[in-house]
């Protein structure tokens, strides 16, 4: 009784691990739980994807990481947002906001010459 | 986010990556023991559902070498839009770059292929020539000697008394010529002892080289790769063809490769040549080359030469008294002995490039630091706006990189058109007899980029961009960030590295003097050179050899001559013509010895001392075809080929000398042993080389001197009245080369076998015996003028600079009334004392230093005051106008613009 799975659109990755972490500092495996949870296990992302992912996402100047104790014991690493990572949430959250507006615009009108 | 460190920190980085996906599987693992699996069945779906690590963390890795790249890439761009900003910086920067790399390379690149690539030829570094010191006194030019040719006599001595060389052989260098399909050719031939190809150890293309075997059957020959190409068209038959050289009939039994050079690069073709004790050719010196015998070391052989060698000339044995100190004789490496006569050259060359690269690191040192200053705002609103320390080192380390490949590229390019320049001033290209196709520095046609070298130029240039890149960096990088924004806080780290500037400056100053002060010698030299009184005028002469088979000879051949000579002057253009037997500049310099008056014949003949006397053979118009001056008396006329007296021409050297002040017109002076009398004196003429003042010299008429040789019986001691080498002159009004074709008709008709060979303008001779104090004049010439622009360009670095950080106190001082020439002064004694300063300490340094040029100067010493003098003038105008432009901007200061900017 599992829930079809969905393959997510190229880009879309980053925006949610932006979106997410913007929450508060948060390490890998936290990320790749609240994907599924929040998704209702629609976005099930693979750790071969989420990992590059976060180095590129840190690289880019738009997550910092530290590393600190965590409730296992060990230290784990945690990222957050840089001011930077968050001008581009907001910049990227609108592209999205516009571009599934656009996208349901054209496949309402779709629909409409078929049926 | 500082890539530069996590370049440093590639362990760390992946020991970052192992604990962050360990802790990825733990928490997986963890969870699943929470849900109630074992906790070895939970590792397991845990792994399985994580996949390949190993792939993970390629991925990971890969993503940080990319970032890396990319944020070096985004540094790059921005280095070079901050070049652009400042294309005066920029320029200056690569130029000098260019300037270092491309000027070390070049000449590191000839001078170690030169002095350290060994020879093409097996254990090359055993062969070896033997050098004789001629002292003064029996040299022909009455200059000490310095030969490794012998007479053939000397040569059968060692050959048979040496036990430290394992082999001797002789060669002869001779032009021959040789019939090719309807055209009869001169190639430039070697004869040689057929052991010399045995002890190259040389592999022939075709056929064989020469053995001992051809020492018996002499008719054959060896060709050059170059010749079998250009003659025979690489006739795959070529081996057992017979062609005929000098008119005797030879069979071609191999072809060598274009590496085997010896006696020169130029030689065509050899012949098999057996030194015989009183062979028919003993009064010609051969050229000696010899292998040590197998663990003998060099010195060894040095001092068996000294006695070999002395008991040949009769001198004491080395250790006993009288005998020469230093030795006479001496061994050395072919290689060292080839190099030998350019030796000095190499080390002013090196010497100099070492100054223009040290001048180009200050240069770029200067440079450096004053942007770093310049950009103390810049630099600080970046870290005020979050860039950290290490990211403000990043971006300058990437700008002196990115400046220093641009400078590299140009250099790159520098060194190859350095390369084409040395090539082409150090080629000389004229007839054989003139020295014929040769090279200043020999080998330098082999000599490509030596990538070691530009590698060696690329680092020094770069390490320097990268020290005195990052000074100003480091400071700026720790300087408090609130006070960066204004000049006051680093004013006092501005005021410790302008002293290095200014040291820096002075020290530009000073190198740039010394290589101007070496140069202006050379160059000055050069013009000495080139003025001298040659006692002819080489422009619009032609001049060639005849060249006729030994069978054409005696009376044959000078009648032969004498109708050319006639047929030559009624040609159109041609103002006169003339022959002789020995040629000025030319290696063909034999003459007849001269009895001074008051001496009975035969006293002459003793060890000659000093200079030489003699008498060469002219045809009554060669002098005048030459262009050389008649002083008193007259000219030379055919009459004087029949009736009395016997007339004679004498030089000035030569009446002074004999006669002293006195007219000597009318007096006579003994030749062969009879009287001529003297009707005309001519100027001096430099046979020898131009920097060496004209002999004695005495003129007489060829068909003359024939009669009195016949009368004397001299036929039978080999006497050939005919002069053995014939040099002809055409002075011609207009180009000289434009009549070559008429003049190969000429001889043509006149008889089928004659031809003519090195057909060349005179001057053209002349302009080629100057090609060494030329290349010397230019290069240093060249040197110079960098140095200087650099040291300019450094100078007015310096006090732009100093302008820019003075510009609110130059605006104060106007406010508060100082007129524009006050400014002005405060901005130019600063430089004018930098620049007297630096050119005192360069003169000094220059005088400690050039007399090492003197070897290489003519008619000035290497204390030259004048030189001195125009080159430190000259500097001082450029180092003022350098410093005026800087000055004069001062003046132009807005004094409310300047408080301003407070």
């Amino acid at each position: 009784m599992t829930p079809p799975k969905s393959d997510l659109p190229q880009g879309t990755l980053d925006l949610l691990i932006l979106q997410i972490v913007a929450l508060g500092p948060i390490h890998g495996y936290a990320i790749a739980q609240r994907l599924q949870q929040i998704s209702r296990d629609v976005v099930q992302v693979q750790q071969g994807s989420l990992y590059p992912a976060l180095h590129r996402l840190e690289n880019r100047g738009f997550l910092a990481a530290t590393w600190k104790p965590s409730d296992t014991g060990r230290d784990a690493k945690f990222y957050r947002l840089t001011p930077k990572g968050r001008a581009q949430l907001k910049e990227e959250t609108a592209n999205w906001a516009r571009l599934t507006e656009a996208v349901g615009l054209i496949l309402q009108t779709a629909d409409g010459g078929t049926g | 986010m500082n890539w530069w460190r996590r370049f440093l920190d590639r362990d760390d980085l992946d020991r970052q990556l192992n604990a962050e996906l360990r802790d990825h599987v733990e928490r997986m693992v963890a969870d699943y023991v929470q849900s109630g699996l074992s906790e070895q069945q939970a590792r397991r779906n845990a792994r399985l559902e994580f996949g390949g690590i190993l792939q993970l963390k390629d991925v990971c890795r890969e993503v940080s070498r990319l970032a890396l790249l990319e944020h070096a890439a985004q540094d790059a761009r921005y280095a070079v839009r901050s070049f652009r900003k400042t294309p005066g910086f920029t320029v200056a920067a690569i130029v000098t770059l260019a300037l270092g790399i491309g000027a070390t390379t070049a000449i590191f690149s000839v001078v170690s292929a030169t002095l350290l690539r060994p020879l093409p030829y097996k254990d090359a570094d055993r062969l070896v020539r033997i050098v004789d010191h001629v002292p003064a006194e029996e040299s022909p030019s009455g200059l000490p000697l310095r030969t490794s040719a012998m007479n053939q006599d000397a040569f059968l001595w060692w050959r048979d008394q040496t036990k430290t060389l394992a082999g001797i052989a002789a060669s002869l260098t001779a032009s021959m010529t040789v019939p090719i399909g309807t055209e009869t050719t001169r190639l430039t031939g070697a004869r040689v002892s057929p052991s010399l190809f045995a002890m190259l150890g040389t592999r022939p293309l075709a056929g064989r080289g020469l053995t001992a075997d051809d020492e018996r059957h002499a008719n054959v020959a060896v060709l050059s790769a170059a010749s079998w190409a250009r003659y025979f068209s690489s006739d795959p038959h070529i081996v057992g063809r017979t062609i005929s050289l000098d008119g005797v009939l030879h069979t071609v039994v191999g072809v060598v490769p274009a590496d085997f050079d010896f006696p020169s690069p130029q030689t065509e073709l050899w012949t098999p040549y057996l030194v015989e004790p009183n062979g028919p050719n003993r009064i010609l010196t051969v050229d000696v080359l010899a292998r040590l015998r197998d663990g003998v070391p060099i010195a060894a052989a040095s001092s068996e030469a000294n006695v070999i060698g002395n008991s040949f000339v009769g001198l004491p044995a080395p250790g006993a008294a009288g005998a020469p100190n230093p030795p006479r004789f001496e061994v050395v490496g072919l290689q060292d002995e080839l190099v030998e006569p350019v030796r000095p050259a190499l080390r002013v060359l090196m010497a100099a490039v070492g100054v223009v690269l040290l001048i180009v690191c200050a240069n770029v040192a200067n440079l450096l630091m004053a942007r770093g200053s310049t950009r103390q705002r810049e630099l600080g609103i970046r870290r005020a706006l979050g860039a950290g320390r290490g990211h403000v080192i990043r971006q300058i380390l990437t700008e002196s990189v990115v400046l220093s490949t641009a400078g590299g590229l140009a250099g790159t390019g520098l060194a190859f058109g350095g390369l084409w320049l040395l090539k082409t001033l150090t080629a000389v290209n004229l007839p054989a007899l003139y020295g014929g196709t040769s090279t200043l520095l020999p080998g330098i046609e082999r000599v490509g980029i030596d990538t070691g070298v530009l590698a060696f130029s690329l680092l020094v240039c770069l390490g320097t961009g990268l020290v005195f890149g990052l000074m100003p960096a480091l400071h700026l990088a720790d300087v408090a960030l609130p006070h960066t924004s204004s000049h006051a806080a680093a004013s006092g780290l501005t005021r410790a590295r302008t002293s290095v500037r200014r040291l820096l400056t002075v020290s530009q100053l000073a190198l740039a003097t010394m290589l101007l002060v070496g140069a202006g010698l050379l160059i000055h030299s050069f013009v000495n050179l080139s003025s001298v009184d040659l006692g002819y005028s080489p422009t619009s002469a032609l001049t060639f050899e005849l060249v006729v088979p030994p069978q054409v000879s005696g009376v044959r051949k000078l009648a032969l001559v004498n109708e050319l000579a006639a047929r030559l002057a009624s040609l159109p253009h041609v103002q006169a013509a003339g022959f002789t037997s020995a040629a000025p500049l030319s290696t063909m310099q034999g003459g007849l010895v001269l009895t001074p008056p008051g001496t009975t014949p035969g006293q002459g003949l003793g060890p000659r001392r000093g200079r030489e006397q003699r008498a060469s053979l002219v045809s009554p118009d060669y002098l005048r075809a030459i262009g050389v001056r008649l002083v008193e008396g007259r000219w030379l006329d055919a009459r004087d080929g029949l009736v009395q007296p016997r007339a004679m021409l004498v030089n000035r050297a030569l009446a002074r000398q004999f006669f002293g002040d006195k007219s000597p017109l009318g007096l006579s002076v003994a030749v062969g042993g009879v009287p001529w009398q003297v009707v005309g004196v001519v100027s001096d003429v430099r046979y020898h080389s131009i920097d060496v003042d004209a002999d004695p010299q005495a003129y007489l008429d060829p068909v003359r001197m024939n009669a009195v040789a016949r009368a004397a019986g001299w036929e039978k001691y080999g006497f050939d009245p005919a002069p053995l080498f014939v040099s002809f002159a055409v002075r011609v009004g207009g180009n000289p080369t434009s009549i070559v074709p008429d003049v190969r008709r000429l001889a043509r008709q006149l008889d089928p076998m004659a031809t003519i060979d090195g057909a060349v303008a005179m001057d053209q001779i002349v302009s080629g015996s100057l090609a060494r104090p030329r290349f010397y004049a230019v290069l240093l010439g060249l040197f110079g003028g960098i140095a200087a622009v650099l040291a300019a360009i450094g100078i007015y670095g310096l006090l732009a600079y100093a302008v820019t950080l003075r510009t609110q106190e130059i605006g104060i001082r106007m406010a508060l009334g100082a007129e524009p020439r006050q400014v002005m002064g405060l901005v130019f004694r600063e430089g004018s004392v930098l620049t007297v300063i630096g050119i005192a300490i360069g003169v000094a340094a220059a005088m400690g230093l050039t007399r090492y040029l003197r070897g290489m100067l003519f008619g000035l010493t290497p204390l030259d005051v004048p030189t001195y003098a125009v080159v430190c003038a000259a500097f001082a105008v450029v180092a003022c106008v350098a410093c005026y432009v800087p000055a004069r901007r001062a003046t132009s200061v807005d004094p409310l613009v300047a408080l301003r900017a407070e």
